[in-house]
């Protein structure tokens, strides 16, 4: 039914009437700004008892974030880390905010997205918790996988596992860390590590090409390590490179190495790395 | 199609060759931080084989005769070398006679025995 003049000017006084209810009145009222505090189940925002009108109980309110936390951060050999890890970087310190320490560190610092998972060494005597990792992958959507470490642990560990120290040469930490150590060598430890590559020599046809340069790696590390080197992941690289040729590690990477001549070099190092664990445990 | 089953069971063949080497060595380790690496080591390669068992026919019982043989043969005759390697270099207090049992105890966790 068509509506005579009257009408529309009514509905339209209403519809005004509404629009400014809705949209003015509630938009100019006062906003409230809290800090979002941490609870055992959930993490919750506090209302003060004395609020403006808007706030009342059983009302429905938009929490929009108005300034992040500043969270400070240590670097250690590491550049640059990609606006998107910051987030990642800060959601995990935050979380952790009541440890002594908490270290980032692995593939994760490498520079662009090839990463597989986050490694975080928490500096604290304290038990690993599943729940952690569960946390991470439902809020980031990836794995994070945890290390929980004393500092004399983790000295103990830079000292005598040349994987660990090769890690833990680039990383990002809340606080600032000075760890003083000499290589020490644990030959049964060193033989575990090295037990590793061998898979290599076993199994050259089935493994990708990561996983060939990781036990590639794996070994050159080792060697170095014996002869007291501090390791990071470019002194490795290159000495891989060094060995067995400049190309070697995108040829790796891309499973495109000739295996006869490349196994025949690998075996011949992987028997001298062998046996000078060995001779270490045997001047012992 | 068996080519692709084939390499399976060489992975799969490979992660227990791994998975019994580090048990045994971990019986012989006297020091609580080595026996956590080697307990860590183990427990990676039994969740690799696993997942490479779940995707080898029949997955839901016991391999063949001749697939089971074939990896008793090569699990025992690799992770004998290891340990016989350690001992010749001075290692001590490993227990050859762990190998077997560890095996058949893993075969049948992963289905691959009755």
């Amino acid at each position: 039914m068509a509506l005579n003049g009257i009408e529309v000017i009514k509905t339209n006084s209403i519809i005004t009437k509404t629009f400014i209810k809705h949209y003015i009145i509630l938009r100019n009222m006062v906003t409230l700004i809290s800090k979002i505090s941490k609870g055992s189940r959930m993490d919750q925002v506090y209302l003060p008892k004395i609020r403006p009108p808007g706030f009342g109980v059983g009302n429905f309110v938009e929490v929009i974030p108005t300034q992040r936390k500043k969270i400070n951060f240590y670097t250690h050999n590491l550049n640059y880390l990609e606006p998107i890890k910051t987030l990642i970087k800060d959601e995990i310190f935050d979380y952790f905010d009541h440890l002594d320490n908490v270290i980032i560190t692995g593939s994760f610092l490498e520079k662009g997205f090839n990463f597989q998972d986050v490694d975080v060494v928490l500096i604290e005597d304290i038990k690993l918790e599943k729940s952690w990792e569960k946390h991470f992958q439902e809020k980031l959507g990836m794995d994070v996988h945890f290390t929980c470490l004393d500092r004399k642990s983790l000295v103990k560990g830079l000292k005598t596992d040349p994987l660990f120290q090769m890690m833990m040469s680039k990383y990002v930490s809340k606080k600032r860390e000075l760890f003083k150590y000499q290589n020490e060598f644990n030959y049964k430890l060193l033989d575990l590590h090295l037990l590793k590559s061998k898979t290599l020599l076993t199994s050259f046809d089935v493994l990708n090409g990561k996983e060939k340069y990781h036990l590639v790696r794996n070994l050159v590390a080792i060697k170095l390590f014996l002869r007291n080197k501090k390791l990071n992941k470019k002194l490795v690289d290159e000495h891989i490179k060094t060995i067995f040729g400049s190309r070697i590690i995108e040829k790796l990477k891309e499973n495109l190495v000739e295996k006869k001549k490349f196994l025949n070099k690998f075996k011949k190092i992987y028997d001298q790395t062998f046996d000078q664990i060995m001779n270490k445990n045997e001047s012992k | 199609m068996s080519q692709n089953r084939n390499k399976l069971i060489q992975l799969l063949t490979g992660n227990l060759v791994n998975l019994v080497v580090h048990q045994v060595l971990e019986e012989s380790a006297q020091e609580e931080m080595l026996r956590k690496h080697y307990d860590k080591e183990s427990s990676v390669s039994f969740e690799v084989a696993k997942k490479y068992r779940e995707k080898i026919n029949p997955a839901q019982r016991e391999f063949p005769e001749r697939d089971l043989s074939k990896i008793r043969e090569e699990v025992l005759k690799r992770s004998s070398n290891e340990p016989n390697l350690r001992i010749s270099k001075g290692y001590e207090g490993i227990d050859l006679n762990l190998i077997n049992p560890i095996l058949e105890r893993v075969l049948k966790e992963l289905v691959i025995e009755e």
